[in-house]
């Protein structure tokens, strides 16, 4: 169902293809000979062979300066495309011909530059053939697959490459369709890569997670077997193939984020027509080399893995396209066994490429990579750190998106760092901008951590970085095991290391400010490998405590790690969840990026929404996107329960939160909760400033406030007398940020802001404000029984009759149920005026029920008052009342009463 | 650090080519495609009133000098691209060093249009700036903005629909604004209302809702009642309309039907589908 709506059909010289994934063409053929049809599926793969050339040109050229890859190396990226008619996909030819697939490779391969170019091909598939079904298992379908020389149409090789796999020509037949690439290392990549998809069974792997990674993870470690090619053939130019375009190498903890997940990996309307060089691409190019990568690390435990997963799915062919059954074949295969010591089903939850989900609405992605080339004078910490910012709509179209953020840089005592200017703003055109901050030498050449927060919008990435760990100018030889540690106190006297089994190798790297990092440099280390890492506390006298364990399975080469004290844990709301409205937020940050999954209840049994305030309104779930960790949401649920779901909590570390301007819902992003004093708030290239002092709540910071003086969470209103359950309610001003529960914050920096979470804990920390006092204040409540709201009203001198954001405070956006506000050109929650021996305030009651009785009572919070008195606007009778308190009684006549509060002689 | 390079060298070659009069300011930017959204394949050329430079080709980044108070810069495109010239216009750049931000350059210049509205009662924004794609405009009395010579390609709209606007008026919130995949008709993009929140704010925005409504005529709108009912006919929720007559539900998809009631007024019942969750459907209606 998922997949056929993603079917996105495109007219293509008078018949139709659609891509089912990424590189999965289907194309009509009803009405065409076969001879046509081949020109057609030519010409389908040579539009996605050159899209790709054009969707990646930037990027490549961007990456060749900073020197992250090497030139001239081609992406390779074959593809399948199957033939239709009608509404029916031609099936694989070939079918019990053989007892295995015999290559029939077109003798016009051979040519005056490459005589023995066919007997080469044969050798690539004659020499790696055990490998391959080592590795891959045996074909499932066998037969004859003939290799057609398809130069002349898809041989426009610049820099993407690959050719493709036709399972049915038409007439039956079954082909490879390749390019005649010049350089044999290529070609036998590229042709051992398509042998793999004529391996697979029909129906083959119905997500890109899945179809790509386990082809190009299996190609990988095929073509890294000695001997597997035939001799020859330069291992360093198959080594930079593979490195480059197969796998993500040593940053696969940075780049493992929610951006990633999705059915597919290239966005169909990014595939539609031709592309103009140069057009950016959006995440693909990364997603393809996070597939390699994962898979890569299930091999590293389970080196049978794909054989058998690929068996599997032969007699489970309705799991193609089922995620869920995917997961339980893999899950079959591993048994009671561990991957980097969780259960498969954790372990996939935990990679976010393999979420097949696919999520709408904005998305942030980072990929930070150190720069180690070039480095001169101060560098220290040189990291390129490029984001993509897109939105995903619900048929999977990407729309590039343009915006600008500012990246906050903390030590490990979350004390902000300035770098460059040019580092401090994000500048992003067609998704993609970068920057390239060094943090500096600051410490006598001792490595530190960095904490790299990316704030767009309202979204946020958080990003680990070891300034000095990897290479510097005096240490330009380059670690290839680095990272950082985060959450994990060193009391004085104590330091931290990490210890690395490898087999049975054993090597230390000392932590300094958090941060490691040293070359190994043996070709046992360098190799994919499953490393038992463990996080050691040593005190004064060398006694060693294990603070953590973690298994890591690493590709070939170097491996950048983080250490956190972020446990993935089963959690949720504190007291459940209520039946009817709640506003509710997710502790830490959920592995599950659909609240049906979080929930456990069909998405027609729940309801979401979440405010966008550049909009002005909700978006109403799905449209409010994955659920990411800090965002608070609006829910109904039609009975009460205690959902509960995995999710990554951080301990013993500063979490941020980014806030557009206007209303933001957030929680506290924390397992625990967090005090006003514990929250600092950032705007642009600015110091940080306390909550109290940007919320105009701190007398000692007199700059303009950032935000609004209050903070709101919800209260639930009585039981609707249909649902029987609540189905509104009221704002009441928060006193801190409590786990699980969602608040309205107000954001006034037309740049938004990021704000911080501290944990209490850290005593360092902890900073005691100033708060403002107002010279009277009156709190005005209405009630009845199971509900009631309340505003406050005063004076003070400063304050100023209009809107003053440091004493005013308005209400978050209205959402029904009993709401009590002071109306003074707009409904604020406190509405505090310049002294006056008299004040009068209106007050509204909105949303009570006519003919039920309520309550209205006062009472004075600080200062005093000569007489107090109150009108009721509807009858017109006025009361007159003492000094400090007073209540009465009335029925509602309409849904919002009115009352004028007059305040004689307050002082 | 490249582009810190790269800008160091460009400031050099004005400073040798400026006879040794240094202009008075220097303004910097990046100038890119709209047709891909990176820098144009060979360099743009950046005019003030005083100075030329070229853009990188790598980034497309320039530093131009200027003169005090500089109000325009023309930008062309590489004359193989067969662009029109841009006319970037300025609020006067009296900073020794001025970031003029992103400058887009484009086979097409199309108009974009739309009007800026309170968000707390709909009432327009007069003299709210409005700025998108680099160029920028100021709304009339009505509310109204037209920003002149956007880049835009009729080929590929995907670098135009994804970038984003900026909506600031005295005493509101600033907000962004995207063209929500409007195209060009006739050189005209319009791209809707854009609403501000007050500082001082505000009646606030809706509430979560689903299905809402309007009831009319205004006068007999407070204190309607309006029943949800299912498609059994069932009630499962109801509204009691304020003075601003208007209801909202939220409720999941589903066949319902909507009554309106107050006192002895009535309106004909209504039949609301939701197919999703997140569709939002209005039905006003008219008490007689």
């Amino acid at each position: 169902m998922l997949r056929r709506l993603l079917l996105l059909v495109v007219v293509l010289t008078g018949t139709t293809t659609s891509f089912g994934q990424s590189s999965l063409f289907k194309i009509d053929i009803a009405t065409r000979g076969v001879g046509s049809a081949k020109e057609l599926s030519d010409a389908a793969y040579n539009l996605y062979q050159q899209n790709l050339w054009s969707l990646t040109y930037l990027s490549r050229k961007e990456r060749e300066a900073h020197g992250l890859i090497k030139r001239g190396i081609p992406f390779i990226a074959p593809a399948i495309v199957r033939f239709t008619k009608g509404n029916q996909v031609l099936g694989t030819g070939g079918r019990n011909r053989g007892n295995e697939i015999t290559l029939a490779i077109d003798s016009t391969f051979n040519t005056s530059d490459d005589t023995t170019r066919v007997a080469f091909m044969q050798s690539v598939y004659d020499t790696a053939k055990p490998t391959i079904e080592s590795i891959f298992g045996d074909a499932a379908i066998t037969g004859v697959v003939n290799v057609v020389n398809a130069d002349a149409t898809i041989g426009d090789r610049n820099a993407i490459t690959g050719g493709y796999y036709l399972p049915n020509n038409g007439s039956g037949g079954r082909e490879i369709r390749l390019p005649l690439n010049p350089s044999r290392e290529v070609a036998a990549v590229a042709l051992i890569h398509c042998i793999l998809l004529a391996y697979l069974p029909d129906p083959a792997y119905g997500f890109d997670g899945y179809l790509e990674g386990l082809a190009r993870a299996a190609t990988q470690k095929i073509v890294r077997v000695p001997a597997a090619l035939p001799p020859g053939l330069d291992q360093e130019v198959i080594e930079n193939i593979v490195g480059q375009t197969y796998e993500i190498g040593d940053v696969y903890d940075w780049a493992n984020q929610k951006s990633l997940g999705g059915p597919r990996f290239i966005a169909p309307n990014l595939l539609l027509a031709p592309i103009v060089q140069g057009t950016r691409g959006g995440l693909f190019f990364q997603r393809y080399q996070m597939s390699g990568t994962v898979w890569e690390k299930v091999l590293a435990e389970y080196p049978n893995f794909i054989k058998n997963f690929n068996l599997l799915l032969r007699s489970n062919p309705s799991a193609a396209s089922d995620a869920n059954q995917l997961e339980a074949l893999g899950a079959s295969i591993i048994g009671a066994g561990t991957i980097e010591g969780d259960t498969y089903l954790q372990w996939v939850r935990k990679q976010h490429i393999l979420d097949t989900r696919l999520n709408v609405g904005t998305k942030l992605h980072s990929l930070i990579s150190p720069i180690t080339n070039g480095l001169a004078g101060s560098d220290f910490g040189v990291f390129n750190i490029e984001a993509t910012l897109f939105s995903t709509d619900a048929n999977g179209n990407e729309t590039l998106l343009s915006s600008t953020g500012y990246p906050v840089y903390w030590d490990k005592d979350y004390n902000r760092i300035l770098a460059s200017s040019q580092s401090e703003v994000l500048s992003i055109a067609a998704s993609y901008g970068s920057v390239v901050p060094n943090f500096t030498n600051d410490n006598g050449g001792i490595p530190y951590r960095v904490a790299v927060d990316i704030p767009v919008q309202d979204r946020l990435i958080r990003q680990y970085v070891p300034a000095g760990s990897i290479a510097t100018p005096a240490s330009p030889n380059v670690s290839d095991f680095y990272g950082t540690v985060v959450g994990f106190a060193v009391p004085l006297g104590t330091s931290l290391l990490v210890r690395v089994q490898n087999g049975s190798d054993t090597f230390d790297a000392p932590v300094n400010s958090y941060a490691f990092g040293l070359k190994v440099g043996t070709a046992n280390f360098l190799a994919t490998r499953s490393l038992t890492v463990r996080l050691i506390r040593v005190n004064s006298g060398g006694a060693e405590t294990v603070l953590l364990t973690r298994t890591i399975n690493k590709g070939p080469g170097p491996i950048g790690i983080q250490l956190g004290n972020d446990p993935v844990v089963t959690t949720g709301f504190p007291s459940g969840l209520a039946a009817g409205v709640q506003m509710v937020g997710f502790t830490g940050d959920p592995l599950y990026s659909g609240l049906e999954s979080i929930f456990g209840l069909s998405p027609l049994n729940f309801l979401a929404a979440r405010y966008n305030s550049s909009k002005t309104a909700y978006d109403l779930y799905p449209n409010s996107g994955a659920v990411l960790g800090g965002q608070g949401y609006f829910v109904r649920v039609p009975f009460s329960g205690s959902p509960a779901w995995s999710a990554r909590v951080e301990s013993g570390t500063a979490v941020s939160v980014a806030l557009r301007p206007g209303w933001n819902m957030i929680t506290c992003p924390l397992g625990v909760t967090a005090p006003f004093t514990s929250v600092d708030v950032v705007r642009t290239i600015e110091f940080p400033r306390t909550y109290l002092g940007a919320s105009g709540n701190d007398a000692g910071d007199t700059s303009p406030p950032l935000l609004g003086k209050d903070v709101f969470q919800f209260v639930p209103g009585s039981n609707d007398p249909t649902s029987g359950v609540p189905e509104g309610g009221s704002f009441i001003p928060a006193t801190s940020f409590e786990p699980g529960r969602g608040y309205f914050i107000r954001c006034l920096s037309p740049e938004g802001v990021v704000v911080l979470f501290k944990p209490t804990a850290n005593q360092s920390f902890s900073r005691e404000p100033r708060v403002i006092s107002t010279q009277y204040l009156l709190q005005v409540m209405v009630s009845r029984p199971g509900e009631g709201s309340y505003a406050q009203l005063g004076l003070n001198t400063g304050a100023t009759n209009g809107f003053d954001a440091r004493y005013d405070s308005n209400l978050p956006p209205s959402f029904g149920g009993l709401q009590v506000a002071v109306q003074n050109g707009d409904q604020r929650f406190t509405d505090v005026r310049a002294p006056a021996t008299q004040a009068v305030y209106r007050v509204n009651a909105s949303d009570c029920q006519p003919g039920k009785r309520y309550t209205f009572n006062f009472f004075t919070k600080f200062g005093r008052a000569t007489q107090i008195l109150v009108k009721d606007i509807q009858t017109g009778k006025t009361q007159t009342f003492g000094t400090i308190s007073g209540a009465f009684g009335f029925t509602a006549s309409k849904s919002t009463m009115a009352f004028d509060v007059t305040v004689k002689g307050a002082r | 650090m490249k582009k810190n390079l790269l800008l160091a060298f460009i400031g050099f070659i004005l400073l040798a080519c400026g006879g040794g009069s240094f202009p008075s300011i220097r303004v910097s930017g990046r100038v890119l495609d709209i047709s891909t959204g990176g820098p144009t394949t060979n360099a743009s050329s950046i005019q003030s009133s005083t100075s030329t430079a070229n853009t990188s080709v790598v980034d497309g980044s320039f530093l131009v000098g200027g003169a005090k108070g500089e109000t325009q810069l023309l930008v062309s495109a590489p004359s193989l691209l067969g662009y029109p010239v841009f006319t970037y216009k300025f609020q006067p750049l009296n900073q020794n060093q001025n970031d003029v931000g992103d400058l887009w350059v484009g086979p097409e210049q199309v108009t974009v249009t739309g009007v800026v509205q309170n968000a707390a009662d709909n009432s327009p924004i007069a003299n709210a700036l409005v700025k998108f794609g680099g160029q920028l405009a100021t709304t009339d009395a009505s509310g109204t903005f037209n920003i002149l010579q956007v880049a835009y390609s009729s080929a590929n709209t995907s670098g135009f629909l994804g970038l984003s606007g900026r909506a600031e008026a005295t005493n509101f919130l600033s907000n962004e604004f995207t063209p929500g995949g409007n195209t060009a008709i006739g050189g005209v993009v319009s791209i809707g209302i854009v609403l501000l929140s007050p500082v001082d704010s505000t009646t606030p925005p809706p509430p979560p809702f689903n299905i809402w409504g309007i009831i009319s005529p205004s006068g007999l709108a407070n204190g309607t009642i309006v029943t949800l009912k299912d498609s059994g006919g069932t009630p499962v929720r109801r509204f009691t309309v304020a003075p601003n007559a208007r209801y909202q539900f939220w409720v999941q998809a589903g066949q319902y039907s909507l009554d309106f009631v107050n006192g002895t007024h009535t309106a004909p019942t209504q039949n609301v589908t939701l197919i999703n969750n997140s569709d939002v459907i209005r039905r006003d209606a008219t008490l007689n």
